[in-house]
């Protein structure tokens, strides 16, 4: 897919340059710019996704974007502009254009029951915009669905979403439209993170306290985002207070939190430190015996974010994030892993039309196991590492066309693995590290057609390089080596250069009712190897290479949306097809560990994915809360595999829904509850069985061809709000996973029959029953 | 390198301290069956002794677990250095060589079936000898309870890849855990594997017999892919049959199979 999309870009930007200056001479008029920043009026926060609309001479409407920034350019005349945001009171302004206006504004959280809806302003951004296959997570509205050890998650919260699937009981690991787990591009603060969960998926590396805003795309991902194939979550910090110090805090049973934030110098600049800590170990620290006590077992996360504001033109940020996970067995053998990222940003304004984001990016994934049994000690290191530059442009071209555009490099590089050992019976052993550089252009146009037509259209043109030095192989289809040549450092062994177009559009039928549709490429770089469901911190990247193709999916979407008493309610109706190319499977019997010639053992297919995903959310009042139901389809296709048929996919469900409801009783009381039912997963059972070497081996035949039983759970959980005007508030949280107690199955495994060794069985395994859980949470 | 297969377990059982819950429970399904498939065993060993073949067929989950024994098969081996013998059938699915004999290290010795005018061939290369050196017990804390384990001593060969399998006696019961090992860590060395067994776990007085098998490539994919189906780094993410070396799809193996042999008294 790699041929020559030089051209076919050429032709593309010329296309685009010619329309542009039609267009701006059509529309020439005396126009101004109304720009400025949104912000919360208690914690100076900007609010990300805040709606701008305007009426009275010309009628149009904007959103802020990752930085609270929004313009507009209008025509000279009296308007009034409405600002809202969910969770926070709308405001009115009626203002004069007849110059360029810098108008920030602060909006005030909405004040619980007294709160009555603002029915002038409209809410109907969803519906008016043309980006569909969005969800956004606002990390206030989800503080209280109920949630496992009443650990808040935003992973596992996104998973109530219709598209969004679970990896597996209690996992963060997620599927979106039938991608797998490493098809996701997760960023935080732009930077993005190797491998999202803590102890082995039941956690999420997401600090909820340290979040302010997450946006997931399912599809019709904006230009700007790259490199994975099916979802983007955009997950952005907090800023920190500019108003005021405060620290918050919870007790749990599983961990403690704690936040720190504050103005540096009131209205300038900020900081926030936010950190949390496991204690299951410090249980086992309360055992007299010593092989129990020096057991470890935790993990800790630590996010910080600062930022200034050099003058009304500059804003510079500083974020970083640091998690580790620590397992360790006294004398017998230790395990830890994790991430750490660094970000540094600085958000000029050239003018009052053009945004420019300029972003220095850090991360780093690693793990350690150490051996320390006595005669085989060893270690092994292995982690993966990028460096990161971007810059961003947005560009408010006139009332018509919003441009966005910029450039992405990134320097990855892979240690597969290195083992060191003072063991006299293990030889040390290096992996050839592995470099690549990702390099990437894009351009977008967001283009009001007319009052009930918008358009964004774009394209991004990625290029990977994987770089020398070392020994690269290539396979034949059989795993064969056919050919082996040494590049020297920094010598380019392979390149590909894929075009991805982005399209989606959106056809008002009135103000509450739209038709939208997209067309999406995206491709992917690096792939993740798993030997197993569950998400292993061992897991291995690889990079493209001259045996391991670009993976591409393209995917076109329909929907219908409509809010309807008076945007209260939002519905949506979406369906999707998705094709996906040069797929990655290993063969039968592969060893990932200390493997260097891994590629060897890969195999390469397709897939397909479609499906309709209905959604209905209460967005106001009292009581709140959404609908969604999938139902849907995930295949994957290999020579290798089931004889070479289409085989119904890991990621396939059927039949998914989730209901969530949240009900505010009074000032003090909030009650939630979730419902989720889906389709088991698709599993291969035996059709057989056989003896080798004595031990029954069971007998396979097709991939895929079973299901478990479906899995549902009701969760229930309470929140008592302390009483208000006190100096420290406090909360307590009660919650109830799996409220009947639901077996559902973690793994279905077969076996002999204990207490008949003639016989097999076939065994359930449940990781969580009912789990009730209690957790206070204070701020001052 | 066994122990990081370890780590799941040891997880699992962590989280269940944790939260009380995770809970294990035998489950009836409606399994499926498909046609009986043809399945091949063989051990053609270096040492001199009479030389087995087994085959069956597979049978459904609820039977007992025995193959269907297949008879009247035609059964013979042939190496590169002009062997050639062939098995009778001495029980149900059972053939053996009528004398004595035994593989020479180099060799590539020919397993060829025939069951109902469908031919079944394999190749398999008797790999060097690898005797054990010694056994040695080792003691090892997890969590307060100490556990009795046995290690195989043995000097791995240089320069070369060579593959493994331990067959692990108690009392003269074999036990059905899996000890396939691969040099890719220690070429070369003296080696001190340890066989980290399931339970019951060993206690002073048992008999341990071990057999260390030097085994080809090809097998040891095949046993290690077993392994990997019965859940050794985490839940499988989707058993399929292992790769077998016989052609037209016949499920099992043969292997030429390098044998040494030593026992030890639990202390």
């Amino acid at each position: 897919m790699a041929i020559k999309p030089h051209l076919l870009h050429r032709n593309i930007i010329t296309a685009l340059i010619c329309f542009f200056t039609i267009t701006t001479t059509v529309f020439a008029q005396k126009n101004h710019t109304l720009n400025g920043t949104i912000k919360d009026v208690t914690t100076g926060e900007t609010l990300i996704g805040a709606s701008v609309k305007v009426s009275g001479t010309k009628q149009t409407a904007t959103a802020t974007n990752a930085y609270g920034f929004y313009s507009l350019n209008l025509p000279e005349g009296a308007y009034k502009i409405e600002i809202s945001y969910v969770g926070y009171q709308s405001l009115v302004k009626q203002i004069e254009v007849n110059d360029n206006v810098k108008l920030d504004i602060d909006l005030l959280v909405s004040n619980e029951l007294a709160e009555v809806i603002v029915s002038e302003v409209k809410r109907n951004n969803n519906v008016s915009n043309a980006q569909m296959g969005v969800e956004k997570l606002n990390v206030k509205d989800i503080q209280n669905v109920p949630v496992l050890f009443g650990e808040r998650d935003i992973l596992k919260t996104l998973q109530l979403l219709p598209g969004i699937k679970s990896a597996g009981e209690g996992n963060s690991g997620f599927y979106v439209r039938g991608g797998a787990t490493d098809q996701n591009l997760i960023l935080l603060d732009e930077a993005p993170v190797y491998n999202a969960s803590h102890l082995l998926g039941f956690f999420s590396t997401f600090n909820s306290d340290a979040i302010k805003d997450v946006t997931v795309y399912k599809g019709g991902m904006p230009a700007q985002y790259g490199g994975r194939l099916s979802s983007v979550l955009d997950i952005k910090m907090n800023d920190g207070n500019k108003k005021k110090y405060t620290v918050e805090g919870g007790l749990g049973l599983i961990s403690s939190r704690l936040k720190v934030e504050g103005p540096f110098k009131k209205d300038k600049s900020s900081f926030i430190i936010s950190g949390r800590r496991t204690y299951a170990d410090a249980f086992l620290a309360l055992s007299p015996d010593s092989s129990i006590k020096n057991n470890t077992l935790y993990f800790y996360d630590l996010n910080a974010k600062a930022n200034y504001k050099i003058d009304d033109k500059n804003v510079v940020y500083l974020s970083g994030y640091f998690g580790r996970d620590k397992l360790g067995l006294a004398k017998t053998f230790g395990f830890g892993w994790g991430n750490a990222t660094a970000t540094l940003r600085w958000n000029h304004l050239f003018s009052n039309r053009l945004f420019s984001n300029t972003s220095l990016i850090y991360s780093n994934y690693d793990y350690t196991i150490e051996n320390l049994l006595s005669g085989n000690e060893f270690r092994v290191n292995s982690s993966i590492r990028d460096f990161n530059i971007k810059q961003d442009f947005q560009y408010a071209l006139n009332n018509q066309h919003e441009l966005k555009f910029g450039i992405d490099a990134i320097q990855h590089t892979i240690a597969p693995g290195k083992l060191t050992t003072t063991s006299l019976s293990i030889n040390p052993l290096t992996i050839q590290n592995r470099k690549g550089y990702e390099v990437a252009a894009y351009v977008s146009d967001e283009y009001k057609v007319t009052d009930n037509i918008n358009i964004v259209f774009g394209t991004r043109l990625s290029t990977f390089s994987l770089m020398g030095g070392g020994i690269f192989k290539t396979y034949d289809v059989n795993g064969k080596v056919t050919a082996e040549k040494n590049y020297a450092s920094n010598e380019v062994v392979k390149t590909y250069i894929n075009l991805e177009p982005r399209l989606s559009s959106s056809f008002l039928i009135d103000e509450t009712k739209s038709i939208k549709t997209s067309y999406t490429r995206n491709t992917q770089n690096l792939h993740l190897m798993s030997n197993s469901t569950a998400t292993s911190p061992t897991d291995l990247y690889i990079m493209n290479s001259n045996n391991t193709k670009p993976e591409i999916a393209d995917q076109v979407a329909l929907g219908y949306f409509n809010n309807f008493k008076n945007d209260v309610y939002e519905f949506s109706a979406e369906v999707y097809y998705k094709t996906m190319q040069n797929q990655i499977e290993y063969r039968n019997g592969t060893d990932l560990r200390g493997n260097a010639n891994v590629e060897a053992d890969l195999i390469y297919g397709k897939g397909r994915a479609y499906g309709l995903e209905l959604f209905v959310k209460k967005k106001y009042g009292d009581f709140n809360g959404w609908i969604g139901y999938t139902l849907s389809k995930t295949e994957r296709q290999f020579d290798q595999i089931n004889r070479g048929n289409w085989f119904v996919a890991r990621q396939d469900r059927t039949h998914d829904i989730s209901v969530v409801g949240i009900y505010k009783v009074n000032k003090r009381w909030t009650l939630s509850s979730t419902f989720v039912y889906s389709t088991g997963n698709a599993v291969t059972f035996p059709a057989g069985k056989y003896v080798i070497d004595g031990q029954t081996v069971f007998y396979y035949g097709d991939r895929n061809a079973n299901r478990v039983p479906d899995y549902h759970r009701l969760d229930f959980s309470a929140t008592l709000d302390g009483k208000p005007n006190r100096k420290l508030k406090s909360s307590w949280n009660f919650s109830i996973y799996n409220v009947y107690n639901r077996q559902n199955p973690f793994a279905i495994n077969f076996r002999d029959n204990p207490d008949n060794k003639a016989q097999t069985q076939a065994v359930r395994t449940t990781l969580f029953g009912i789990i009730p859980s209690v957790t206070w949470n204070f701020k001052f | 390198m066994k122990i990081t297969s370890k780590i799941y377990p040891i997880i699992i059982l962590c989280l269940s301290a944790i939260s009380f819950v995770a809970c294990e429970k035998v489950i009836e399904l409606d399994l499926k069956n498909t046609e009986p498939k043809l399945v091949i065993e063989a051990n053609f060993t270096d040492s001199l002794q009479i030389q087995t073949v087994n085959i069956g067929q597979t049978v459904s989950f609820k039977s007992d677990n025995k193959m269907t024994p297949v008879s009247n098969a035609q059964v013979s081996l042939k190496s590169d250095n002009g062997l050639a013998l062939s098995f009778v059938e001495i029980a149900p699915g059972f053939y053996a060589t009528n004398k004595a004999v035994k593989g020479i290290a180099g060799i590539k010795y020919t397993l060829t079936v025939t069951v109902n005018n469908q031919t079944y061939t394999a190749i398999s290369q008797m790999p060097s000898p690898v005797k054990i050196d010694s056994l040695k017990q080792t003691s090892i804390v997890i969590f307060g309870k100490t556990n009795k384990f046995i290690q195989v001593v043995y000097n791995d060969e240089p320069g070369v890849p060579n593959y493994y399998n331990n067959r692990f006696y108690v009392n003269k019961i074999k036990r059905n855990d899996s000890f396939v090992e691969f040099d890719r860590f220690n070429d070369g060395k003296r080696v001190e594997n340890t066989l980290f067994n399931q339970e019951p776990d060993l206690k002073t007085g048992d008999k341990v017999k071990v057999e260390l098998l030097g085994i080809d490539v090809n097998v040891y994919r095949y046993l290690f892919a077993i392994a990997q189906i019965n859940g050794a780094g985490g839940p499988p993410t989707s058993p399929a049959d292992p790769d077998s070396n016989f052609s037209n799809g016949a499920l099992g193996y043969f292997s030429s199979t390098a044998i040494s042999v030593d026992s030890v008294i639990v202390k």
